[in-house]
């Protein structure tokens, strides 16, 4: 049975699916576990204590229930190229729903989650590990089905996307902490929400061979589909303006310049320096990999010159979002943050007129930073760095993601 | 669980590295976890006649916007339940 094609028929690739279930055969409460996936291959271990979960219409419905979660699992291990991905809807209006792809450990400890929340209007969004990290997308649209999905990239990697229309998006990009040990399917919902439902959900390999009218891209290299990878590797004494990146374009000086210190990483020089290199991309995910002993060292993107850009920084307890126009530094938003000496990244995920900041620290913990909506700058193309502090401002790798995903992805998820 | 209110407060600095433009509240030392400017008020123009600027402060207990509210004018405070 051929895929349903949501990204579109430019492309001409079916994806070739190691787990694939589209809820065929109607079928009653409580399911059968293991199931077997329809139209396959694979199966699921069904966990549903309460008898939630039924299959009519070609969907798996969680009709609503006031405390028992229900999980679909797929135990498949943890592999360089791995999508996999799921198409819930949450009925309009639901408050507090919640379906989810998960990736957990062996011992059931989260370590990512996709999440398609419902807060009066449906939220995509994603969550690290088990803390308080959601990072809610308030573009999404109340009650559209779309899809939702986790791509794994190289050995640790992991792509969160989403997929509306015709249209796939890059939620974050991030490293992982821990071992995995399993995916699941699962959702939480109250009795006063509405139904849950399932149209498919899935799991696929996107490192088999792939037809060139796909972009090319290979997502088992988490640097395949940047724009931007810039490990920072450099001689001592070499300014970032004469440095060449791994990928992307040239660093352009715009306040002074960086330079490659002895303890091998980029500091000021000549006094607060910003410098910032050409994308194309103005929606962007950016990883500035920043380590702060004094100072504010920052990512800087949306960079039109000197005097006008956006910096979100990595202070001592707190990570800011700065708005630079005509030259005039603006505090916009501020989130407490702990004290950290050790390199952290700063992450921006800048969409239309929704400026995120994510920081990672470096024992692998998230924190949401500032959040802004403004569309200043929005359109510019350059992206950097920026740093105010001799020595105490480090900057050692930059790398930038575009955030329309769309012609990377194949028909049929 | 968190607290949610808006405030009140006027803004410092001249725009300068050291020195730029936030608010009072920024540099006041009270419990917070966060605060964003909520108007998208004009970096041009930021510091209006009279200097009131209003931003959202989000912190982890009651307590803390008690303490904030001391100090700077609030205008209304809601406790967040609708994290996932």
């Amino acid at each position: 049975m051929p895929a349903p094609a949501i990204l579109g028929t430019s492309r001409r690739w079916s994806p070739r699916y190691l787990l694939y279930d589209e809820f065929i055969t109607p079928d009653a409460a409580p399911l059968t576990s293991p199931r077997t996936c329809e139209p396959g291959p694979g199966t699921l271990a069904i966990t549903d204590t309460a008898s939630v979960l039924s299959i009519s219409g070609g969907q798996l419905t969680k009709v609503p229930d006031a405390t028992s979660p229900f999980m679909l699992e797929d135990p498949a291990t943890f592999s360089a190229g791995t999508c996999i991905f799921a198409v819930p809807t949450l009925a309009a209006g639901s408050l507090t729903s919640q379906a989810r792809i998960v990736l957990q450990t062996a011992a059931a400890a989260n370590l990512v989650q996709a999440v398609d929340l419902s807060v009066a209007t449906v939220r995509w969004g994603f969550r690290v590990g088990t803390g308080t990290t959601n990072m809610a997308d308030p573009s999404a649209t109340a009650g559209v089905q779309g899809t939702v999905g986790i791509i794994v990239s190289g050995s640790s990697f992991v792509f969160v996307f989403k997929i509306v229309g015709s249209v796939a998006t890059l939620m974050a990009v991030f490293p992982i902490t821990g071992t995995p040990g399993r995916w699941l399917f699962n959702a939480t919902g109250p009795a006063t929400d509405g139904a849950i439902v399932y149209a498919r959900v899935g799991r696929l390999d996107l490192t088999i061979p792939i037809n060139t009218s796909i972009a090319g891209t290979d997502w088992s290299d988490p640097y395949s589909l940047a724009i931007v990878k810039d490990t920072l590797t450099e001689s001592a004494g070499v300014l970032l303006s004469a440095h060449t990146p791994e990928k992307g374009s040239t660093w352009v000086a715009l306040l002074n310049n960086f330079v490659m210190d002895a303890g091998g990483y980029f500091i000021m020089s000549g006094g607060e320096a910003r410098c910032a290199m050409e994308t194309g991309a103005s929606d962007v995910f950016i990883i500035g990999e920043l380590q702060r002993t004094g100072g504010a060292p920052c990512v800087a993107f949306r960079v039109v010159d000197v005097d006008n850009q956006w910096w979100a920084s990595r202070e001592s307890t707190i990570s800011a979002l700065y708005e630079v126009t005509a030259s005039v530094i603006v505090s916009r938003a501020s989130v407490s943050v702990s004290n950290d000496s050790l390199v952290n990244q700063v992450s921006v995920r800048a969409s239309g007129s929704d400026i995120r900041v994510y920081i990672r620290n470096n024992a692998g913990t998230y924190t949401v930073g500032p959040a802004y909506t403004s569309s200043i700058h929005q359109t510019a193309t350059k992206h950097g760095v920026r740093a105010n502090a001799n020595s105490g401002a480090r900057i050692h790798g930059f790398y930038c993601w575009p955030i329309d995903i769309t012609n990377s992805l194949p028909e049929g998820l | 669980m968190t607290w949610r209110s808006r405030i009140v407060t006027p803004w410092i600095g001249t725009g300068v590295d050291g020195d730029v433009n936030r608010p009072t509240f920024a540099d006041a030392g009270l419990p917070h976890l966060s605060w964003v400017d909520v108007t998208g008020q004009d970096a041009a123009n930021l510091q209006p006649d009279p200097n009131a600027y209003t931003i959202e402060v989000t912190t982890t207990a009651e307590a803390d916007l008690n303490a904030i509210a001391e100090v700077f004018v609030e205008l209304w405070r809601e406790e967040v339940t609708d994290e996932p």
